[in-house]
Formats: C-alpha cells, structure tokens, sequence
C-alpha cells in the first residue's frame, strides 16, 4: 500500500515539465518548507526567551 | 521457557554493562583533557571548548546545530540524483530518477534530527547510499549525542555547589565527546558483531536472484551493519530496509536480535549510573534504575500475556497472536523487542504492531505515553525521569506540607515550572493532533485503512510515536500526505526540544541554586519509598492524561 502510493504519484507518461509538481511548483513548496522550518524555529527561540523571562 | 532465558540473558548482558558503560560515560563528560580528533574539531569549529556556557547559550546551540542539520539534510534528500551512490533512486518516473518530495524531505530531515527516524518514506527504493551515509546517520549520532549532553547537563545542574555563575558545561564539547568518546566506538565494535552474526554491509545496489518460476528479481543491499549499530546505540531506529529489524538483512537470527535489543537499552540503561557517580551518591542512579527495570518488566509481562492470549481460532491453532511476527524471532523475541523499543526511543520494529493484540498493542503505546522512561531514550530517558522526579517530589511536598528538595536543592517555583512545561508539551501534542486528524475526513479517507477502535489507535500511535520521538509505526496509517508529512514532522520538532528547552532552563535554575543540608523533614530519595513513588507518579500522570484516549482506541478493541 504504502509503496504504490509512493509510486502511483509520480509514474505518468506525461513529459516532466508538465508534471503536476514540476520544476517551478517544486521551488514554491520548497520555499514554503523553508518558511515552516524558520517559523517552527522561530517559535523555539521565543520560548527560550519565555524561559529565561520564567 | 526459550523466551524466558533470552530475557534473562538480555538482564545479565545489561547488568554486566552497567557499571562499566556508566563509570566511563561519567569520566567521559568530567575529563579535563581533549583529545586530538575533539582539539582538531573545536580548532576548525572556533570552539573555546575551556569556556563553559549559561544555560541559555547551551540551548542556542542546541537549536543552532539542530536547525543547520535540517536545512543540510533537507538540502541532501533534494540533491539527492546529483550525488553518488544514489542507484536513480527517489521518486522514479518515465523522465528518469527525481529527488524526494519536499514535504517528504522536511518530514525526514526533522525526523532524523530529532533522534526520532520516523520513516514516511521506503528507504531501499527511496535513498541512495550517500544520504544514508552522511545525512542520516551522521544526524544518527549527532542527535543521540545532543540527547546526553543534554541530560549531562541536567546533571551538573544538580550536582553544582550553587556558588558559581549557573554555567552548566559547554554543549560543543558535551556532543563532540559523547559522539566521539562514546557512541562512534562502541558503533564501531558492535557493526563488527553485526556482521558476524550475518547482517549484510554493502556499497552494491543490490543482486539480481533468479525465483523458483524462472522470474528475476533485484534485492537491495547496503550498508546496513554500520547504519543499524547506529540506529540501535543511539536509539534512533531508522531503518536502511523498509521492514527494519524484521528484514534478514538487517537482523537475521535470534542472536542477532538479542543483540538489537541489547544495543537500545545498554546507553539508557548505564546512564542511571552516570547519573549517580556525577551526583557523587551512587544509590540515587540505583532508585531510578530500579523504577525503570520495575515498568520495562511490568511492559514486558502484560505485552507477553496479551500476544499468548488465544483470541480467535488463528492463533489458537498457532499458539498466540503470531500475525506479523517473524517465525524466526517468535512470540518472545517479538515482544521483548517492541517493549523495548518503545520504552525507549528508539523505535526499530521487528514486528508489525499494528498485528498485535488489542490489549498488546495498547501495552507499547502506552509504554510510549509514559514519556519513554523505562529506561528512555539516549539521554533523554535519564532527563524525563530526573523531571518526573522533580514532580514526584513536588508531589510529596505538598502532601506533608514542606519546601520539595532533591539532591539537596529546594525546589521553587521556577524550577517546577521548567518541569511542568517539560511533562505537559508531549500530551498536548499528542491530544491536539490525534484529535484534528480524526476530525478531518478528508485526512483519514486517504490515510487509513481500518475504522473503529483499531483505525483510532493507529492515529493515535502515531502522534504518540512523533511527539515522543520514537519514530516506530503501528501500520495501517498511510502517512504520506502533505498534512500528515508536515503535522507530525512538526510535532517532532516541538516534541523534542521544547521539553529539551524547559530542561536545560531547569539545569541552569539549579545551578545556582545553594545546597542545603537533609534536615529531619527530607524526603529521602535513595530508597524504596521514593522508587516506589516516582513510578507511580509516572505511571499515574501518563494514566490520568490519556485514559480517555486509550478508552477509545485499544481498551475498546481489546474488550470487543
């Protein structure tokens, strides 16, 4: 189950430019992971400071 | 009665370890000396590693060596058809090999991270050797060496004469030296008993066999031994197979599976003693090992009585519950693994969980819910239980009406505050993500396979296997979907260090904290009573918080 899934979202006879997921969607979701990785880091730091403030 | 002697075995194996791993650890982390790989580290690093640290620049390192090893694991996975060794693995398609996905990347990036090695993702068609080599098990060590200095910090907290400036030791050298002095060594020696037992270590892609009916098929090889000594010390749990420690490759007989469990349990279960030469009173590491030994026993006997219990005409006829049970291992060598990976954090799996009984099933995850504690992760098992310890002694405060005090400090209200905000984190998370996953059709219609209570626990498994950062799965839960790929790796994160945070807040209260002699109104804490007190707070605080939830997944099956 796990491996079609995996499989089932990438197989297709479509050139790759035309995938769903091509090159320009890939930079977008990119930026958006490197966005939550800040947030998410941005939120531990504040707490730290919380901390201190405790 | 086989069963029953590798579990006696195993008790030896640790026992004889005890002394010797925890003495050396401690000697580990108070050398004065560096040695000539660590000097040539802090040198190209510009560390002073003479100058120690406040807590708050501990934890900056923490969150600063955490965040660079995102973002460069990130970075790997999505470079990975630029990198060798890489077989055009990754999502491959008509137009040739493509890199993993983002949200499966960052998914990734904080599970390995995070010493959890969550694995949303089939890593012998997925990853090329190169990310396994220097991304995932690079971030195998590292993060299990982050976990013990920080719990060494904790420690010094403590053991501090509350005279100095609250400094509690300097993180660059605390996880140079455990990953160097301690984890990369026995890694070494343990990979070399790996592969004489028959687990594979290889740079091939694989090799090409021919089946019965003529067909021929590719079996993926890699470097397994090196990763899963690792992925086993350092409690991590990774596996270089998609089946983990059920595939023959990485562990292919009864010996060598004794030897799994033994390599999870020898750091976290040494570490007590660490803990009590560092505090310089030995009997106080000897409570908490005892308290850990006492619910990894109590784990152990009600998972081995479920998985015998005959519940249906299937595992009448076979004995017990044996779905999803590799042959080789048996009942025991099944159920001793999973009580120990989960109450660790470590969570390597030799069998499918989700094939466990109801009431087994419900076993391990409560096992995780208790905050993996018996004994814990590396590291972080010895700082959960030290922080249970510090309630537990609250507790007790506020029942005879004195000022709580451990290890000879008072306790006040910041340093119950530390410890509140670090026990109350994971259940939130767990509660809050379970809740909204089964409240978003949507997500459940892709994600799950099954309905009812055993549906339930298996979302519940996960947050539960996410926010304690022991990564093993209970099946059944597809969780390759942008939501699930992004709410767990975020639960993770915060799952990991924000307790670490609250920590470490705690380590450097106490440092400056004065010692105070035991007077008539002490509550010893290096006896029977105390022991007896901290495993039922333990066992009462992880009871209290998710007896409703556990009434709705595994009670519910397990009675049905």
């Amino acid at each position: 189950m796990h491996r079609a899934r995996l499989r089932g979202r990438t197989i297709s006879h479509r050139p790759y430019r035309m995938h769903r997921r091509g090159p320009k969607g890939s930079a977008v979701a990119d930026l958006a992971c490197l966005v939550l990785v800040m947030v998410c880091f941005g939120v531990l730091a504040l707490a730290l400071r919380g901390l201190e403030k405790l | 009665m086989a069963g029953v002697a590798q579990a006696l075995v195993l008790v030896v194996l640790l026992a004889a370890s005890w002394k010797p791993l925890g003495d050396r650890m401690a000697r580990v982390y108070t050398d004065p000396r560096h040695g000539r790989v660590e000097r040539l580290v802090y040198r190209l690093c510009r560390i002073d590693p003479d100058s120690g640290q406040r807590w708050t620049a501990y934890a900056a390192g923490v969150l600063g060596l955490a965040l660079v090893s995102v973002l460069l694991l990130y970075l790997l996975q999505r470079v990975q058809p630029l990198l060798p060794l890489g077989f055009g693995r990754g999502s491959s398609g008509p137009d040739g090999p493509a890199t993993v996905g983002p949200t499966m990347a960052f998914n990734t990036a904080v599970s390995f991270t995070t010493n959890t090695n969550w694995q949303s993702y089939v890593p012998d068609q997925v990853l090329g050797h190169t990310v396994q080599m220097i991304g995932l098990t690079v971030q195998n060590v590292l993060s299990a060496a982050v976990g013990m200095a920080v719990a060494v910090a904790l420690v010094r907290g403590f053991a501090a004469a509350g005279d100095g400036d609250g400094r509690i030791g300097n993180v660059w050298v605390d996880v140079t030296r455990g990953a160097v002095r301690i984890l990369l060594p026995l890694a070494a020696v343990a990979a070399v008993v790996l592969v004489a037992t028959g687990v594979v270590q290889s740079l091939r892609s694989g090799i090409e066999v021919t089946a019965v009916d003529g067909s021929v098929h590719t079996v993926p090889l890699a470097p397994t031994a090196s990763q899963e000594a690792v992925k086993l010390l350092g409690t991590n749990g990774g596996g270089i197979f998609n089946a983990n420690s059920a595939h023959p490759f990485e562990n292919p007989t009864p010996l060598s599976n004794l030897i799994e469990i033994y390599l999870l349990l020898v750091i976290p279960v040494a570490l007590t003693r660490t803990f009590g030469v560092l505090v310089g009173r030995v009997r106080e590491g000897v409570v908490l090992l005892g308290v850990t030994a006492v619910l990894w026993v109590l784990f152990l006997g009600a998972a081995w009585v479920a998985e015998l219990q005959p519940n249906g005409p299937a595992t009448l006829a076979a004995g017990g519950a044996l779905e999803g049970k590799e042959t080789r291992f048996g009942i025991a060598g099944s159920v001793l693994f999973a009580v120990s990976t989960t109450g660790t954090s470590t969570g390597a799996v030799n069998a499918a969980h989700d094939s466990m009984t109801g009431a087994g099933g419900g076993v391990v995850l409560l096992n995780m819910l208790l905050g993996e504690v018996a004994p814990g992760g590396v590291g972080a098992g010895l700082y959960g239980l030290l922080v249970m310890a510090v309630v537990a002694v609250f507790l007790a405060g506020q029942m005879v009406g004195r000022t709580p005090e451990y290890l000879g400090k008072k306790l006040g209200r910041r340093e119950i505050s530390c410890a509140a905000v670090s026990v109350v984190v994971m259940p939130a998370l767990v509660l809050l993500g379970t809740g909204l996953t089964v409240a978003l059709p949507a997500v459940t219609a892709d994600a799950l396979d099954d309905a009812g209570p055993h549906g339930f626990t298996e979302v519940l498994y996960a947050w539960a296997s996410a926010a304690n950062n022991n990564g093993s799965a209970f099946a059944g839960l597809t969780a390759t979907g942008d939501f699930l790929q992004i709410g767990l790796g975020v639960a993770m994160l915060f799952g990991r260090f924000l307790p670490i945070l609250a920590v470490l807040c705690l380590a450097g209260s106490l440092a400056v904290r004065p010692r105070v002699p035991a007077g008539a109104g002490t509550l010893p804490t290096d006896g029977l009573l105390f022991g007896g007190l901290l495993g039922v707070t333990v066992l009462m605080v992880s009871a209290l918080t998710f007896l409703p939830a556990l009434a709705l997944g595994p009670i519910a099956e397990a009675l049905s």
